[in-house]
């Protein structure tokens, strides 16, 4: 192995400086010849009855190509939108999901027809004058409702609106809660998020007739899945398809499943013979782009009053939406790691999935876990205050401390040190001069508040060794192909989609290291199905360092591989004497007779290669890991309320995590900055309200669904501590929803902390000053 | 719709005269283009000001005379403003992100009468004036507490441009200050209270101007708080009054901000506020 160089190297993001100069090529800024635009027109009701649609005063408009209905699609459009084998072992009905409504709308924004026209505003008029008669039908809102007997249902292809319902039994619960002394009880709300990224969704879709070619570009995280379901739904081979996600400006989870918008842009392009594209207003985004989140826990705790954790019960219902989201149910996490980092007797839960008039849920930056840490995060601290301990002692008697660590569902933690994230945490924050000031400033009618989060996550996914039970034959591996061109510079493809993680740096450190060059010879490329390996996953989960970037390592040790039995063959040396040091090989004790990996590349093109070896110098691989990573962490928040207002003054924020070795820390530290802003946001500030009555969304727009800006961040203090994964060569763990996972926890708690005096023991989010203020109110009586 | 630009005031006054309610008028264009995107108007002329030369001007001697292409980057960042009318200052700063204080303009967020814009309140204050000017109705002034008369309806006709804001000099012992409550800093204030105190010489309370953002459909000028000070000498107990007096007087609407009672409450404590902030108490 060459020395490590590069891995671990503070080094600037390659991709930012085209970035930054607004350089950058997302679907927009693409234009192909003979281009058209659509507009898609949406259902204005959250649930109704599609009783007619005229579609002739639109037609006649000016520069209109073509208006399609549900059924102008049915010659080049078939099936309907996947929902993935997903973690829940038992489902009920799951209603279709078609790319456009044709008899039914159950949600507020579900495409009816499109509108296809010259420019983007000729097909914004268009869309305008299509003429949609609906009969209004209840709309299902409320979750527990949506359970009651008689309640409408939110969907005519569900009985019931139950999406799924499923137990999860974690050891012996009952025999848990028998040795309780102590039992604490809290509903915990957890409000819609809208992932928001800065891109909104957008396709470009050119189909060539002649060539029976159809290229879709499209702003999503996993571009190979994509090919798959528009092969499927097209019926075409995926050989005719090629999907590219350019610059993709974030997705947060909310672009790792395809939307009607995709087919219907491909749909559009084999009817019209044209090229469609289709950009999503910020409105559309907030509207029909999937939410995260949405669902309300109910916890029971069981302790001793020495503050040892003995029992867990989880009970979730899941706000699924009209249609249940792709990858939905992944959400049940929040159940499966509910444990978080301590070693509870047994842990239960039940998940019910409920469908609603609302568009759907999906994955959203922690998909589960920061539900998970959020919950068993407040059940700690209730206990802690039931008990009267301290918090950070409570967690540190309870934390697991052996590893590998097998949790009441039969996940295997793989290595961790929690202890040292917590205390590190505390000391940065002076946390004993911290509560020796909250008493003084309580004294005077002031309160301050220290709220701490510790938690373990589940990312890389993932293993199919594991996920096979409930995947079906979907494995979620990574690909990459490492191609060293004649001179030996290198083209690295990776299956792992950035949109925002920066892997032309970091795979290219990977890729830089595991061949001993330096970065400027590395050429990293992704998002694009007609290039490197034939599958492909994408990014989300934090996963594709863990997978993604082991693909790239394996792919180099491949290579590494061949060079050297080359190389031994040019030395007329033994392979097992060669040395692969700093970018070339010698024979072991000849340092100074060294062949470049250059060299060798060109070697491996030219003649006189040993006998059987064929020219060439590539590899592709694949990885398959044997478990999940898991990061973990603490983080610290403190705040001040005012309780005249109910005003929440941020003050500090501490967080050290650990996410195994480090391939480049100043990414670590953006990925943990922005995870912290997004799950402070869910605590303070973010919520997508619907009307009871109506099912409308009511925040629909960055002015009322409120998205903090860095004026509303204090100062972050980041650490780390390094405890490397056993579960791959490199020792690396995820890193991209480490942030938003403990952040909730943290600053709820500093608020309950905060409150503490008013007797308040749990307020629920985004908290608000209105809402804070109305319990102080209440509280005081 | 047509695009208009006019070079001359007189020939702007000309075309709003010609097309009254079916033009509308743009200057920085920051509240009226996302009207115009959500389709909430649909003028079929707009009037553009930005060739008209005149006014650009922001004029200092004494008072101070703001064009209505005047940006509130260029208030906000004025030496001279920030010296003698500090309250109009903080309210421009407070107005929304930079890129918007560069485009948008002070009269035209005058104009759009939104209640929950920054400057109104600091212009009640100030005890600024709006003038307006018309082709058959030639030129009028209007005190700013005036002005505001609903949710985004102002005293000016439709054939009127609002062509400048004057401030006048403020008295020499006067103390100020503009306090704004926001989710977050870049939005509309839920609450944004200003104030203008002079104290003669006993400490005693001898003027009171108090314009409040929030409270109303509209901006107003809470008149029941500052009667309470007049002749008072401020005490914790005396602003504690005015505040609930403010918060009497207002009628805040309920929305995804707050309800109407929680708006009340930060009417009272953010009057009692500003009025510690101008006494340099807060």
């Amino acid at each position: 192995m060459a020395v490590s160089t590069l891995i671990g190297a503070r080094i600037q993001r390659r991709e930012d400086p085209r970035l930054v100069a607004g350089r950058g090529r997302y679907v927009d800024d693409i234009t192909v010849p003979r281009q058209t635009h659509m507009a898609v027109v949406r259902s204005p009701h959250a649930h109704a009855r599609i009783k007619s649609i005229d579609v002739a005063a639109a037609a006649a408009g000016p520069g209109v190509v073509a208006v399609y209905t549900a059924s102008d699609f049915k010659s080049v459009l078939h099936g309907y939108l996947p929902v993935l084998p997903t973690l829940v072992p038992e489902k009920r009905s799951v209603p279709d999901q078609f790319a456009l409504a044709e008899r039914e709308v159950v949600y507020q924004g579900e495409p009816v027809a499109v509108v296809v026209a010259e420019s983007r505003y000729q097909a914004a008029d268009g869309a305008a004058r299509v003429e949609v008669e609906y009969e209004q039908l209840p709309a299902v809102v409320d979750l527990e409702k949506a359970l009651e007997a008689g309640s409408p249902r939110a969907n005519e292809g569900s009985p019931d609106n139950i999406g799924w319902e499923a137990d999860f039994p974690g050891g012996d619960i009952e025999a848990a809660f028998a040795e309780a002394e102590v039992v604490v009880r809290q509903r915990i709300l957890q409000q819609r998020l809208v992932p928001s990224a800065m891109e909104g969704r957008a396709v470009l879709a050119d189909y060539d007739p002649f060539e029976n070619y159809l290229t879709v570009w499209t702003s999503t995280q996993i571009p190979h899945f994509i090919r798959n379901f528009l092969s499927a739904a097209l019926d075409m081979p995926e050989s005719s398809i090629r999907v590219v996600a350019p610059d993709v400006g974030g997705g947060f989870g909310s672009k790792q499943r395809p939307y009607p918008e995709e087919y219907l842009a491909a749909g559009a392009s084999k009817l019209t013979g044209r090229p469609v594209k289709w950009i999503e207003s910020r409105t559309e985004n907030i509207q029909t782009t999937t939410h995260g989140r949405g669902q309300i826990i109910d916890i029971e705790a069981a302790a001793k009053r020495d503050g040892t954790l003995l029992g867990l019960k989880i009970h979730q219902l899941l706000d699924v939406g009209g249609y249940q989201g792709v990858f939905g149910a992944v959400q049940v996490l929040a159940i499966l790691v509910g444990g978080g980092c301590y070693t509870w007797g047994a842990v239960s839960g039940r998940s019910i999935g409920v469908l609603t008039n609302k568009v759907s849920t999906d994955p959203y930056r922690g998909a589960g876990r920061p539900e998970a840490t959020h919950l068993v995060e407040r059940a700690v601290d209730l206990v802690a205050r039931e008990i009267g301990m301290d918090p950070a002692e409570l967690r540190r008697r309870n934390f697991v401390t052996t590893f590998p660590f097998t949790n009441p569902f039969g996940f295997v933690y793989d290595s961790g040190d929690y202890s040292k994230t917590l205390d590190r945490a505390l000391e940065l924050c002076g946390y004993q001069e911290l509560r020796r000031r909250q008493a003084e400033l309580r004294e005077q009618g002031r309160y301050l508040g220290i709220g701490l989060s510790t938690y373990v996550e589940i990312c890389g996914f993932g293993p199919s060794a594991a996920t096979v039970g409930v995947t079906g034959s979907v494995a979620f591996t990574e690909s990459a192909q490492v191609r060293v061109l004649p001179t030996g510079s290198v083209a690295v493809f990776t299956g792992a989609h950035a949109h925002g993680q920066g892997h032309d740096t970091t795979f290219a450190q990977i890729a830089a290291d595991g061949l001993g060059l330096p970065l400027e010879l590395i050429h990293l490329r992704h998002g694009d199905t007609a290039q490197g390996p034939a599958m492909a996953c994408g990014t989300y989960g934090s996963r594709s360092l863990a997978v993604g970037g082991m693909a790239v390592h394996k792919a180099c040790r491949e290579v590494v591989s061949k060079a050297r039995k080359l190389a031994a063959h040019l030395f007329e040396a033994a392979e097992e004497d060669m040395v692969f040091e700093a970018g070339g090989f010698h024979v072991s004790g000849h340092p100074d007779r060294v062949k470049t990996f250059g060299e060798v590349a060109a070697a491996a093109y030219g003649a006189g290669l040993p006998e059987g070896m064929e020219p060439g110098l590539e590899a592709v691989s694949y990885f398959d890991p044997p478990n999940f990573v898991w990061p973990f962490g603490a983080h610290v928040c403190v705040l001040e309320v005012d309780p005249e207002t109910g005003g929440v003054d941020l003050q500090r924020y501490v967080a050290v995590d650990d996410c195994g070795n480090v391939i480049n820390p100043m990414i670590v530290d953006g990925q943990i900055h922005g995870g912290i802003v997004q799950g402070v946001a869910q605590a303070l500030f973010e919520e997508a309200v619907y009307d009871e009555e109506t099912g409308q969304l009511r925040t629909t727009t960055f002015l009322d669904y409120a998205v903090p800006t860095a004026n509303e961040i204090p100062e972050l203090t980041l650490d780390r501590t390094v405890t490397p994964s056993p579960t791959n060569e490199l020792g690396v763990k995820g890193i991209g929803e480490a942030g938003t996972i403990p952040a909730s926890a943290a600053v709820i708690n500093a608020i309950c902390d905060a409150l503490a005096p008013f007797g308040i023991t749990h307020v629920d989010m985004p908290a608000t000053p209105d809402r804070l203020w109305r319990q102080i109110r209440e509280a005081r009586g | 719709m047509k695009y208009l630009e006019p070079s001359t005031l007189e020939e702007a006054l000309d075309l709003l005269d010609e097309h009254g309610d079916t033009a509308k008028v743009i200057a920085g264009g920051q509240s009226l283009l996302i009207l115009l995107r959500e389709r909430l108007v649909t003028p079929e002329v707009l009037i553009g000001l930005s060739a008209i030369e005149p006014l650009k001007r922001l004029e200092i001697n004494g008072e101070t005379r703001i064009g209505a292409m005047v940006t509130h980057a260029a208030v906000e960042q004025d030496a001279r403003i920030s010296e003698r009318w500090p309250v109009l200052a903080v309210a421009e700063a407070a107005v929304s992100t930079v890129q918007i204080r560069n485009r948008g303009t002070l009269c035209g967020n005058v104009a759009h009468g939104f209640p929950t814009a920054d400057p109104p309140a600091a212009l009640i204050a100030c005890d600024a004036s709006v003038h307006l000017v018309s082709k058959r109705g030639g030129q009028r002034l209007v005190a700013a507490e005036d002005f505001f008369i609903g949710l985004m309806e102002t005293a000016a006709r439709p054939d009127e441009l609002v062509t400048a804001i004057t401030l006048p000099a403020q008295p020499p012992q006067a103390r100020g200050a503009y306090l704004k409550y926001a989710t977050r800093a870049l939005d509309f204030a839920i609450v944004g209270a200003a104030c203008r105190l002079v104290l003669g010489s006993d400490g005693a309370v001898l003027e009171a101007r108090i314009g409040l953002n929030g409270a109303a459909n509209h901006t107003l000028r809470a008149r029941e708080a500052e009667r309470v000070l007049i002749g008072e000498r401020p005490t914790p107990v005396l602003l504690e009054r005015a505040g609930q007096a403010a918060a009497l007087e207002s009628s805040p609407l309920s929305d995804v901000d707050g309800s109407e009672d929680y708006k009340r409450r930060i009417i009272a404590v953010y009057t009692r506020r500003v009025l510690m902030r101008a006494l340099g108490e807060g």
